[in-house]
């Protein structure tokens, strides 16, 4: 059963179209190593058992039929509990929308669906995607699958922990600060936010509209690649999709870094933040004398300082937010978790004349990454300032949840991935970013693919706690 | 100094109300007079940054053409 739950994508992929992995068996591992680990790391808040037997069960008939529909058929995948799926809650771990259910499917939904893949269920996130980790909600806050006491990042974290422990081998998550790279980072797994407009937000609950992105959260680059494949492209329902021709992400995937042009922004943890994390220094230290031995030209490059690019998405995001929740806030206080209540107030009192700068100020911004492109193939920068503090520990959770460099790209619009760079002496994954131009995904996971490959972090499996073991705790 | 004080949370009190938010503010005060303090210290914007200046924000009059 183990080995089944590690099988990545590519791997399922190749034996499910050649008949020697059933989809049935495959959902039915997973759906047995979800029982066994989710009552310690509770990555899921809905297990749709019923329709993963369903779905795996048609794939497989289907398939026996001769009609193989690609990467992703029979293929499980799990979703942050903010995506819509027909007939199902849509609950954003929110006592606010317990009882609400979906009557149609999230866009992104529906091309996994047409794709015939294999749903699970819907994962943990902090809640409305913007609140940090709590244990004041009704469902269970999702664990660090490395330390079962620390948070995993968010706040797509149930989607984080249920890839690094082989629940899932495909999630998505959005990303609106850093939300799909944080949980990426904390749980040693690939985590992509892709160019604003890549993928549909349609029938997402949103965060804030200009800056919110939907990414896929996996354990290898190559999968990562498959899933984007899956769901990116034009649609019309959401009115920030990009038209444009979609790029084939996985052609070149594997073309390695020699040669490639990249960028480090340094300043950004060397000069712009103060106390970052030794180990998360040195992790990146060797990951770009890992690129430099591949054959990269790397180098140092300077983008505006790093509290100029938070400061700017912090007002468009906290006003966006506010405008999101405004009713309830003022009606229901009350069924928001405390730290939720504190972040989205945030918003009620910018006035209209700082949001308008600061989306005027990330024109500037958007210019001043596209002409830094101009120099470089693609960046690299850290991804969180510090480890993940512990689960409960509010205090350390508020003093550390922007100590982050990945807001810069929700700015820009471009893509960024997260990707491990190590682990500490305590054993938590170390990450960091590598961010492109516009709809240039390709080399992002190119660049990703060649350094994870070298590296072999993503082979590393975090140690498993039983439920006997979490009890005793 | 205590009239100050009494001054300052009347202005906390108004200024919730008329954002309605009279119950967060009976829930949790610290939160809201926190929302107040960052709506009155926005971030670093640079230097001689005017809205004048600067380039417009984008809007398509037809974005399907445009998006």
């Amino acid at each position: 059963m183990t080995e089944i739950a590690h099988l990545t994508i590519a791997e399922a992929a190749r034996l499910i179209r050649t008949r020697e992995l059933s989809p049935v068996d495959y959902t039915e591992a997973l759906l047995a190593r979800i029982a066994e680990l989710d009552p310690v790391y509770h990555a899921f808040i809905a297990v749709t058992a019923d329709i993963a037997r369903a779905e795996a069960k048609a794939a497989e008939a289907e398939i026996g039929r001769g009609h193989y529909r690609g990467t992703m058929h029979g293929v499980p995948y799990a979703l942050k509990d903010i995506f819509d799926v027909a007939g199902l809650p849509t609950t954003c771990h929110s006592k606010l929308r317990m009882h609400h259910r979906a009557t149609s499917d999230a866009s992104a939904v529906r091309r996994l669906r047409e794709a015939g893949a294999v749903l699970l269920g819907k994962l943990a996130l902090h809640e409305f995607a913007n609140g940090g980790p709590t244990l004041a909600l009704p469902w269970e806050a999702a664990r660090n699958p490395w330390n079962r006491d620390l948070h995993p990042g968010g706040s797509s974290s149930g989607s984080g922990t249920a890839a690094a422990l082989g629940m899932a081998p495909a999630t998505l998550g959005t990303d609106t600060g850093g939300s799909v790279r944080n949980p990426a980072t904390c749980c040693g797994v690939i985590g992509m936010k892709p160019t604003y407009g890549a993928i549909s937000r349609a029938g997402v609950f949103p965060l804030a509209f200009s800056l919110d992105h939907v990414g896929p959260i996996t354990r290898t680059v190559e999968d990562n690649a498959i899933l984007f494949q899956a769901i990116a492209g034009h649609d019309p329902a959401d009115p920030a999709s990009a038209r444009r021709a979609h790029v084939d992400c996985l052609a070149d995937l594997k073309a390695g870094v020699k040669g490639l042009r990249i960028g480090v922004i340094a300043h950004f943890y060397e000069e712009d933040m103060t106390n970052v994390d030794a180990e998360q220094v040195a992790g990146i230290a060797g990951a770009i004398a890992q690129l430099e031995a591949l054959g990269a030209d790397v180098k140092p490059i300077r983008l505006s300082p790093l509290s100029r690019w938070m400061d700017c998405g912090r007002v468009i995001h906290y006003a966006e937010a506010y405008a999101i929740h405004e009713h309830d806030l003022q009606e229901r206080p009350q069924d928001f978790a405390p730290i939720t209540l504190r972040r989205l107030l945030g918003g009620a009192f910018i006035p209209a004349s700082e949001y308008v700068k600061a989306q005027q100020l990330r024109t500037l911004l958007v210019e001043e990454y596209r002409a830094a492109l101009g120099e470089v193939d693609a960046l690299i920068t850290l991804s969180s300032f510090d480890l993940p503090c512990r689960i409960g520990d509010e205090d350390a959770i508020a003093r550390t949840y922007e100590r982050q460099c990945r807001m810069p790209f929700n700015v820009a619009g471009g893509p960024a991935v997260s990707v491990p760079t190590g682990f500490s002496r305590s054993g938590i994954p170390l990450a960091m970013q590598i961010a492109g131009r516009a709809f240039d995904e390709a080399t992002v996971y190119r660049i990703a693919w060649a350094y994870c490959d070298a590296a072999g972090w993503s082979e590393r499996r975090p140690p498993i706690a039983t439920a006997k073991q979490a009890a005793m705790a | 100094m205590a009239n100050d004080k009494t001054d300052e949370a009347e202005k906390i009190r108004v200024l919730a109300e008329w954002r309605g938010l009279g119950r967060a503010l009976a829930l949790a005060p610290a939160s809201v007079t926190g929302a107040i303090e960052r709506g009155r210290r926005i971030g670093s914007f640079p230097d001689k940054f005017t809205a004048v200046t600067e380039p417009a924000t984008r809007f398509a009059a037809e974005p399907e053409a445009d998006a």
